[in-house]
């Protein structure tokens, strides 16, 4: 059961969506529609009845009212209102000292099935270092036992990854998606790619995308995620293989379309270390 | 008089179905229609080759191009098929003495408003008679070196005519002149010449070593060059080919018929090792003939003057094992010096069409192929300009296009009275004039 | 939009001298490719990748029309598509006169593709 991400095609390019109880980054520098993908990942657990927990360092709910209005999200306006969604702006300043009340607030209005929102963590973690992995790592974990959770981390205008602040989150969350607007304006000006996605398939490459009036973000998703051809079944049922290979390669082609010939491949490659191990 | 253009630019098996899907969509019935290959098509065409022939119940010709293009792009692969409204009147040569065939065909066009010749310009046999060819090259050969008479060379000259291993253009255009229209000459080489090409086609049957005269109703032809206008003396248009031309070296020639024998006391095999072309045995030859291809492009050519309009053309020199060098222009027309040259000093691409005709009217540009070995991609800016200038095109790209046209216009291709051919540089022009009403 | 990229820039690769065609976003970042399973491709694409920021750079900021590079026995050619897009094209140097002119065909379909589509 997948958690879907509320942003048009983003879905696809992950599979199915995020998985449940996990940590999700979205890393971007600014404009990059981070916030937007946020909304958009709450106002979906909105639509599907699900409670939302909106957090910012930063931002108020009264500016995150705006930007919904902006977009023509009323429902998202009025979630917040009546408090399926509720919104803290929270005054914890390093990891070192996340204050019980940040934690206890996320555990007092999480129910089955929240959407958690952190955006950004950056000011949280802005100094932070390598050596304090673990205490993020511990955060995250609390995080995936209340819900699922989005983090938008935000992109430095040097446009380094390998900054602790957002090296150490894209080590320890389960799924990273980067946001990249080149601003030009041209097709492929902005792009998007998910970088990882623990224990699931994920596109390759980047995927352009638009920002919208009452769609948000909307991603170019033009591939075709379906699994093989039944013909690709019977053919691997076929093969003279050991039975622990046969279902190895009848999950993949399961999961993914594969054709005969690398399934050919993919057995000679076995057929030639079998002989070469003693 | 009007064509539709059903294009198909790649070369595999789904072209047979597209080809099929656009002639049952057409909504019109044709009535005659030219079949471009693309060369490198030569080989796999037979298939598609034999459905045409099952669904095609009008008139065809059909032969190689290295390219051709439409209003959407320049192609260097596939097919395409030019469908005529009006039907087109064709005469092809007999067994005969050319000439005379090419005689009854010039009384035949008279009523017609234009003609285009297609024919091969050079042959390359079969691999048992190129290698009597060359036996009967290297006999003259001998005869010529211990003698020193020309006589030698134009009997083998003789004998390359009278099997038509070349047909000469200007003497072609000399004789379909006389019908008093204006003729344009698609002679073919291909760029890649291998056993028994070039391959011409009349409704699917070869034509083999003849020419194929296509009467036009409702047409013009017109002729361009791309070069500075020749001289008004021998001298003058020394110093245009010298201006236009990379000019390498002034010498002697001596030739007869279609035969060059000697250039500055050497035979062309031995002249051509100066300039560093790789020298290409016998065997070598027919395996490049059998195989990829004998290259029948090169940088290097030499430009002779015209004796009557002080016109010039160019011969390629290319490296062969022939000690005759085979020219595909009459050189008796000719003065006995020419110019050594290589690169033309540049023009635009773009000026090959550059004719000063109406947009509105369908038209067939027959461009020179050795601007796509000179230009290479740069040749796209043929379709750029037309793209901006021009409409209702087609573009084909094929050796030497010439003409007999009245033109007035002085291009130095002009090697004969209102005759005009070069080795490069060269367009013709065909322009379809609305059907007058009946 | 990138299906239909992909599929023009198949069209090309299966020319026998092309050894494969990147379309390349100014940044470096490739958008869509097409490459033919030739191990030692890889080891020239490495090369490429460490320059093609600089190329590119080179080509936009200059106005070039293209720019041609020969690594080993490969040539690298880079078109520019639009503002931010880039065509390379790895081919043989034996490479004759089709397929640039495909090239230039195949850069006229792209943009029409992206432009149409944006």
């Amino acid at each position: 059961m997948r958690v879907k991400t509320g942003v048009l095609g983003m879905d696809t390019l992950l599979g199915g969506g995020f998985r449940k109880n996990t940590v999700n980054v979205i890393v971007g520098a600014a404009g990059t529609g981070k916030t937007i993908f946020a909304l958009q990942y709450l106002l979906k657990g909105v639509e599907n009845d699900e409670k939302g927990i909106y957090i910012s360092f930063e931002v108020d709910a009264k500016s995150l009212i705006t930007l919904a209005e902006s977009l023509g999200w009323r429902q998202l306006m009025k979630a917040m209102e009546d408090g399926r969604i509720v919104a803290t702006r929270s005054k914890a300043n390093m990891i070192d000292y996340i204050n019980e009340d940040l934690l206890n607030f996320i555990e007092k209005n999480a129910e089955e099935n929240t959407r958690i929102v952190i955006d950004s963590l950056t000011p949280l973690i802005a100094p932070i270092d390598f050596s304090q992995r673990n205490d993020l790592n511990w955060f995250f974990e609390q995080l995936k036992a209340n819900g699922t959770t989005l983090v938008t981390i935000e992109e430095r205008f040097t446009g380094s990854l390998s900054l602790p602040e957002v090296a150490l989150p894209v080590f320890l969350a389960d799924s990273v998606i980067y946001l990249k607007n080149i601003k030009y304006g041209e097709p492929f000006s902005r792009t998007i790619e998910i970088i990882k996605h623990r224990a699931s398939w994920h596109a390759e490459g980047v995927y352009p995308y638009r920002i919208l009036p009452g769609l948000g973000i909307v991603v170019e998703c033009d591939i075709d995620f379906k699994p093989s051809d039944k013909k690709i079944l019977e053919y691997i049922n076929s093969l003279n293989i050991p039975e622990d290979l046969k279902e190895k390669l009848e999950f993949l082609a399961k999961q993914v379309e594969v054709t005969e010939k690398f399934i050919e491949k993919v057995v000679r490659i076995y057929d030639m270390e079998a002989k070469r191990s003693p | 008089m009007n064509f539709k253009a059903v294009v198909y630019p790649r070369i595999d098996d789904k072209c047979v179905k597209y080809l099929s899907e656009k002639l049952n969509k057409l909504d019109f019935d044709p009535k005659f229609s030219f079949i471009f290959f693309s060369t490198n098509f030569y080989g796999k065409h037979n298939n598609v080759l034999k459905f045409l022939k099952d669904v095609i119940d009008f008139d065809s010709v059909c032969f190689f191009v290295e390219a051709f293009g439409d209003e959407k792009a320049i192609y260097s692969s596939g097919i395409s098929l030019l469908l005529f409204d009006e039907r087109v009147d064709i005469f092809k040569t007999g067994d005969g003495i050319l000439e005379k065939e090419l005689e009854k065909i010039a009384e035949r066009l008279r009523g017609y408003d234009c003609a285009l010749a297609v024919y091969p310009l050079l042959y390359f046999p079969s691999k048992i008679e190129l290698l009597k060819g060359l036996a009967r090259d290297k006999l003259y050969t001998t005869l010529y070196q211990a003698t020193k008479r020309l006589i030698f060379a134009r009997i083998h000259s003789e004998w390359l005519l009278r099997n038509r291993v070349v047909i000469p253009i200007n003497r072609v255009l000399k004789i379909l002149s006389k019908a008093g229209i204006p003729v344009g000459s698609v002679n073919i080489v291909p760029m890649e010449a291998k056993e028994n090409t070039p391959l011409i086609l009349h409704n699917f049957e070869p034509i083999g070593r003849n020419v194929l005269v296509l009467g036009f109703k409702n047409a013009d032809i017109h002729f361009k060059d791309v070069f500075m206008k020749k001289g008004k003396s021998y001298e003058e248009t020394l110093n245009v080919i010298k201006k236009q031309f990379a000019a390498k070296d002034f010498v002697n020639v001596k030739k007869a018929g279609v035969i060059l024998a000697e250039i500055d006391g050497t035979s062309v095999k031995n002249y051509v090792k100066r300039l560093r072309l790789k020298e290409i045995e016998k065997g070598n030859f027919i395996e490049k003939l059998e195989k990829e291809g004998f290259k029948t492009v090169t940088p290097y050519g030499l430009a002779f003057i015209n004796k009557e309009t002080f016109g010039s053309a160019s011969l390629g020199l290319l490296s062969t094992p022939l000690n005759l060098y085979i020219s595909f222009f009459d050189l008796e027309e000719f003065f006995g010096e020419a110019l050594v040259v290589g690169e033309v000093l540049a023009f635009d691409p773009a000026d090959f069409v550059k004719f000063d005709v109406s947009p509105e009217r369908k038209k067939i540009f027959f461009v020179d192929h050795s601007a796509l070995f000179e230009y290479r991609g740069e040749v796209y800016r043929i379709y750029e300009w037309l793209s901006e200038n021009q409409k209702n095109f087609f573009l084909v790209f094929t050796s030497c296009p010439s003409a007999f046209v009245k033109s007035g216009e002085n291009f130095l291709s002009e090697n004969g009275r209102n005759i005009y051919y070069n080795g490069s540089g060269t367009t013709i022009l065909l322009e379809l004039r609305d059907s007058e009403k009946r | 939009m990138i299906w239909r990229l992909k599929e023009v820039l198949r069209t090309i690769s299966e020319d026998p001298s092309i050894e494969g065609v990147i379309i390349y976003r100014v940044d470096g970042v490739p958008i869509a490719s097409n490459l033919k399973e030739n191990r030692k491709i890889l080891e020239h694409l490495y090369v490429l990748e460490n320059q093609i920021k600089t190329l590119l750079s080179y080509i936009f900021n200059q106005n070039l029309d293209d720019t041609s590079i020969k690594i080993k026995e490969l040539k690298v050619k880079l078109y520019p598509i639009t503002k931010t897009l880039v065509l390379v094209a790895l081919s043989n140097p034996s490479a004759d006169f089709r397929v640039e002119l495909e090239i230039k065909r195949i850069i006229n379909e792209l943009r029409e593709i992206l432009l149409n589509e944006f």
